[in-house]
């Protein structure tokens, strides 16, 4: 089956540049703050500053940019529809008018101004996830959400669960291949057919994978428990994050141009 | 001390179902015309939720939601976020409540989902589209468009399972 041939888990792009090597934290935070940039700014200057950030963001992580715009490609129709719906019917000094349809100076800058808020939040959120590994993300979750433990969210069990399932994931597509390869050779058929018989024969799949990884999820459990894992108090780790100068500067400088585009524009 | 071992194996197994949620979304059964696709990655979360019980399902659902989140962002709106990955998926574990019947549980969680979908559709559009756009009708027609299918999918393939001991209730 060439259904399971070459997956990648998220978007990541392997790196070492100076965006790669940043606190996932610091990434984490600095997102947040170019999305309440976006949200804040509401003229021409305040977005072409923000697209020169991100633009500037892009160059610093040497991830080729029309990467990064791809991203934009299943946006494209939202993208096309939000532009257009402004422009149709926002009422205002009209540029022309054709049968019932006006298209106004207003409706265009609107239009034009949402299509590249949109753009720019999704560009500047991929850039995120492109920079950073899905497990780098999970742990610079797990250390925002520890400051929640005091109202009881346990930060160390949720982001222990994330790693464990993205871990788990290439094991269990291969096995769902074998499966696959298994029962066909027996003469299983998993192609065409209505719902309920697609339904009917996918059993012969899900059955085995779900009982094998329930038995996988036993083990695992009793291997941690048999390495005296008891939660995540006073846990050490192979890989500690780090937050060092680099990413009190980055901070510094994204809070500052946050404060000053966001007021100013 | 049992009592923590039956807390560890819970732990994981909703993360190693979690994961096969995941490995699942990645393989697309069928595809549709405008863009969404038919799979089966409800599945592993609403047999978390019929296995576990509902506050299992909801932590497991959520935990989905955010890896989905982090593995392939699609931000246009804090909202809209919240809308489109943790809270609906979360919603799919309310089955959890309704272990008596899964028919019901899969309906129940089926239609939380969507609705969070459709809400965040109706806030995408409240934030970027001009007022008077019949928002409301599109958003559920277009969700509805792939989710009922993808229920009578998951619905058909838990009911078929329901009698395997070994998938709908844990070994003692």
């Amino acid at each position: 089956m060439a259904l399971f041939k070459s997956i990648t888990i998220g978007q990541y792009i392997p790196g070492n540049s100076t965006i790669h090597r940043l606190d996932p934290r610091t990434k984490i935070i600095g997102t947040v703050l170019l999305i309440v940039l976006l949200f804040m700014v509401d003229t021409f200057w305040g977005y072409a500053l923000a697209a020169l950030a991100i633009a500037a963001i892009v160059h610093l992580s040497e991830i080729p940019p029309r990467l990064v715009l791809r991203g934009l490609r299943p946006l494209f129709v939202i993208l096309l529809l939000t532009v257009s719906l402004h422009l149709f019917m926002t009422e205002g000094d009209p540029i022309f008018r054709f049968w019932i349809v006006e298209v106004t100076w207003q409706g265009l800058s609107r239009g034009i101004m949402m299509g590249v808020r949109l753009a720019l939040l999704v560009m500047g959120t991929s850039l995120l996830t492109l920079t950073t590994s899905p497990i780098n993300l999970t742990d610079g979750i797990e250390g925002l959400l520890k400051p929640g433990k005091r109202i009881g969210i346990p930060a160390h069990e949720l982001a222990m669960m994330m790693t464990i399932a993205l871990r788990f994931i290439p094991t269990l597509l291969e096995e769902a291949e074998k499966i696959m390869k298994a029962q066909m050779a027996r003469g299983a058929d998993f192609q065409g057919g209505g719902l309920l018989q697609r339904a009917k024969s996918l059993i012969p799949l899900l059955v085995p994978l779900f009982v094998n990884a329930f038995r996988r999820a036993d083990e695992l459990a009793i291997a941690m428990e048999a390495r005296g894992y008891r939660g995540g108090e006073g846990r050490t780790k192979f890989k500690e994050l780090h937050f060092g100068r680099r990413d009190a500067i980055a901070l510094a400088l994204a809070f500052g141009f946050v404060a000053v585009v966001g007021l100013l524009f | 001390m049992q009592k923590q071992n039956t807390q560890l194996v819970i732990m994981v197994e909703t993360a190693v179902l979690v994961g096969a949620a995941l490995a699942l979304s990645m393989v697309r059964l069928i595809r549709l015309p405008q863009g969404g696709s038919i799979g089966v990655d409800m599945l592993p979360i609403f047999l978390l939720a019929f296995r576990r019980g509902g506050r299992v399902g909801l932590v497991g659902g959520a935990l989905f939601g955010v890896l989905k989140m982090i593995t392939y962002p699609y931000f246009v709106h804090p909202m809209q976020v919240l809308l489109d990955y943790p809270i609906p998926f979360a919603a799919l574990g309310v089955a959890g409540f309704f272990r008596k019947d899964i028919l019901t549980g899969v309906t129940v969680g089926t239609v939380l989902r969507c609705a969070a979908h459709v809400i965040s559709g109706v806030v995408f559009f409240a934030e970027y589209a001009p007022e008077g756009t019949p928002v409301l009708l599109y958003s559920l027609l277009y969700n509805g468009s792939y989710l009922l299918p993808e229920a009578v999918l998951v619905g058909a393939i838990l009911y078929l399972l329901r009698l395997r001991r070994g998938i709908f209730e844990p070994a003692q």
